[in-house]
């Protein structure tokens, strides 16, 4: 199941078949992006995102499959940032849950999805800058190619492309020292 | 569909940096495919955007045309009711106003005196009809008659003392009005005669008052 420049155009005049591989194509992706950004409601989040796309069906949508992708990952990352300001103005007042941190433990209704090694992987991400993140995320997660990251960022390629090359290298190096102090 | 390492290795290449490193970052970085699952359930909004715009039969969908004839009902029924009302005030107003056609207003002022807490006015008497040719006749209204003093008489016995006047005196089977009739009938400002417009005994009263109108004229 491969989301074509046919499926969308199908999507696009009303198959609903082809509106299926859409959402089942992309959606876990923008769900498990917004999941491992810490997004407040990944999956109602999801669902707004996908009524964006859905509109942005019946208006002008450039580029295939690519645009396609891009748009609803570009309004994916919006809202998340969107989440992150919102969250940093007025912060949740709760009590500290180590086992809620997705940081430190998994969630229980995402134990199934997220592994020790997710986890791990996350932990190693938080040490990066945020651009640097977002762009490894949207690179390894989502599935996305440079200039598709760079279109979502709203950066240039060669931007990105150094972020993404800065990313690599902390992580290399992140990496080598947990193997040699463990 | 690419694997994590897969696009490490482009990453790597992209960078120009070692893709020799590649696996090394993919057995951390490649655990972050398990964050992505099965496709999330849509929410209801969603699921009633995607139903309205590919016309999938859902309950959404189904609604509308059930509730169509309900609201074609509703309207039909709104609209009776309406007229209905409408019919009922206006006639109101014009029974009321006694402006109805006289079977008409007889019939509804008839229904109002038995059943409704209100009256409707009876229709109006209609006028003789006049032969062509002839004058109008002028309306004959009896003179007032000068009540007779009938208190402290001597013959007479109030209706208490069981004696009657000898004139008066009443046979069985006698047709005339006995004296008390004729003094209740006597004059206007006697409280029967006042009463007389509305009681439903009131047309045999003014057909006496008409005789003992025309017995004054004599």
């Amino acid at each position: 199941m491969d989301l074509t420049d046919e499926v969308v155009a199908a999507a696009r005049a009303g198959d609903q078949d082809a509106w299926r591989v859409v959402y089942d194509v992309l959606a876990p992706r923008v769900l498990g992006y917004l999941r491992a950004r810490g997004a407040d409601d990944p999956e109602g989040t999801t669902s707004e995102v996908f009524l964006a796309v859905l509109r942005a069906l019946d208006g002008r949508l450039e580029g295939g499959a690519t645009g396609l992708r891009t748009l609803a990952f570009s309004i994916a990352h919006a809202r998340l940032v969107d989440d992150l300001r919102r969250r940093a103005r007025r912060p949740d007042v709760v009590p500290y849950d180590p086992a809620g941190d997705v940081r430190t433990a998994v969630p229980a209704e995402d134990t199934a999805l997220m592994t020790v090694e997710a986890s791990r992987a996350l932990r190693f991400l938080d040490q990066l800058g945020e651009d640097q993140r977002t762009v490894v995320m949207l690179r390894i997660l989502a599935d996305l190619t440079l200039q598709e990251t760079a279109a979502v960022l709203g950066r240039s390629v060669p931007a990105v492309k150094q972020l993404q090359r800065r990313g690599l290298l902390a992580l290399k190096e992140l990496m080598t020292a947990k193997e040699v102090t463990r | 569909m690419t694997t994590p390492l897969d696009t490490l290795e482009t990453m790597l290449a992209e960078c120009d940096l070692d893709e020799d490193l590649a696996p090394v970052l993919a057995a951390t970085l490649g655990s972050l495919d398990h964050l992505v699952g099965e496709p999330p359930e849509p929410s209801p909004e969603l699921a009633a955007a995607v139903a309205d715009r590919f016309g999938s039969t859902t309950d959404t969908q189904v609604l509308p045309a059930v509730v169509v004839p309900i609201q074609r009902g509703r309207r039909l029924a709104l609209a009776a009711a309406v007229a209905v009302v409408a019919a009922v005030s206006t006639t109101g107003i014009a029974a009321a106003n006694n402006k109805l056609p006289e079977p008409v207003q007889r019939e509804i002022a008839e229904f109002s005196r038995h059943y409704l807490p209100f009256e409707f006015p009876a229709p109006k008497q209609q006028a003789p009809r006049q032969q062509p040719g002839q004058e109008p006749k002028k309306e004959q209204r009896p003179e007032p008659v000068q009540p007779t003093p009938t208190v402290g008489d001597d013959d007479h016995v109030d209706d208490h003392g069981g004696e009657v006047d000898r004139d008066d005196r009443v046979e069985p089977g006698d047709d005339r009005d006995t004296r008390e009739d004729r003094e209740d009938n006597s004059g206007p400002g006697s409280d029967d005669s006042s009463h007389s417009g509305s009681d439903d005994s009131g047309s045999d009263d003014s057909g006496s008052d008409d005789n003992s109108g025309h017995g004054s004229d004599d």
